[in-house]
């Protein structure tokens, strides 16, 4: 079933940085746990500001962590 | 045709248009959301620790419950003629809604401001507050339509409604927007938990 058309892998990315919780990832970005868990479900839509926030954490590229899963414009 | 049976159908027709503003409310609320979220992802959700917003939402709720529960205790067991006549009664019930107000103030209107230079809410908690206004505007004319149609029924065939409802109305409309600020926030997390972000 379709939730929003932002896709994140934030969920591997923090198992890959050393099993980081969601709560210090939290913390770093500065939101509370329940916006981590939503995001990672694809239930919330982040803004940019906190988008680059997330991608610094993990160094990495905004590409890399959200992928835009909405129809291209046709024209 | 006489203007007094027209009244019946009017009657009808208003309420019929207030239960539909209020069903279109509703939708527009839930609209444009996502899916409704599994229950897993619901109980996942339920298990985290409440948001700061949350907690005080909830503080909030329940002291302006409380006081609004006492205030209509203190009237209606004077009555409202006695309470309009009574000095010392009127000033207990400023003194509850003076609590109501307060508590609001300290709970919810600081949130916005910085801890320690952190902010005390993020994009998510200031998205369900920017919505709880909607539930403040239903409040405010629920209780305006709940005194209009007391009113009208307990004073039918009296000359005048007496003027010391004046400042009742004022006051359990402040009252109550201030109450339903707290439960928009609560029902703005409910419907995120409930119905994804949108």
């Amino acid at each position: 079933m379709a939730k929003a058309d932002i896709a994140n892998c934030i969920r591997k990315l923090r198992f890959e940085h050393g099993e980081m919780t969601q709560k210090e990832l939290a913390e770093r970005v500065g939101c509370t746990r329940q916006t981590i868990v939503v995001l990672e479900h694809g239930r919330f839509v982040p803004s940019l500001a906190l988008a680059f926030r997330i991608a610094r954490v993990f160094s990495r590229t905004l590409e890399e962590v959200f992928q835009f899963e909405g129809e291209q414009p046709s024209g | 045709m006489n203007t007094a049976d027209l009244w019946t159908p009017i009657a009808l027709l208003t309420g019929t248009g207030f239960v539909l503003a209020g069903i279109m409310l509703v939708r527009s609320l839930v609209k444009g959301r996502l899916p409704a979220t599994s229950p897993e992802e619901r109980s996942e959700i339920a298990s985290l620790p409440m948001t700061g917003l949350q907690k005080r939402a909830w503080w909030g709720l329940g002291i302006g419950l409380a006081m609004v529960a006492a205030c209509v205790l203190v009237i209606a067991r004077a009555g409202p003629v006695t309470y309009f006549d009574d000095g010392d009664l009127r000033l207990i019930v400023l003194a509850f809604i003076m609590v109501t107000l307060a508590t609001h103030l300290v709970v919810l209107v600081p949130t916005g401001l910085s801890r320690g230079g952190r902010p005390t809410l993020d994009e998510r908690d200031r998205m369900v507050l920017a919505r709880a206004p909607h539930v403040q505007a239903a409040a405010g004319l629920i209780t305006v339509a709940a005194w209009s149609i007391a009113l009208t029924e307990s004073y039918r065939g009296e000359p005048g409604i007496p003027t010391g409802f004046m400042s009742l109305i004022f006051w359990s409309v402040f009252v109550a927007q201030i109450v339903a600020h707290s439960g928009g926030v609560l029902l703005g997390y409910w419907l995120a938990r409930h119905h994804g972000e949108g």
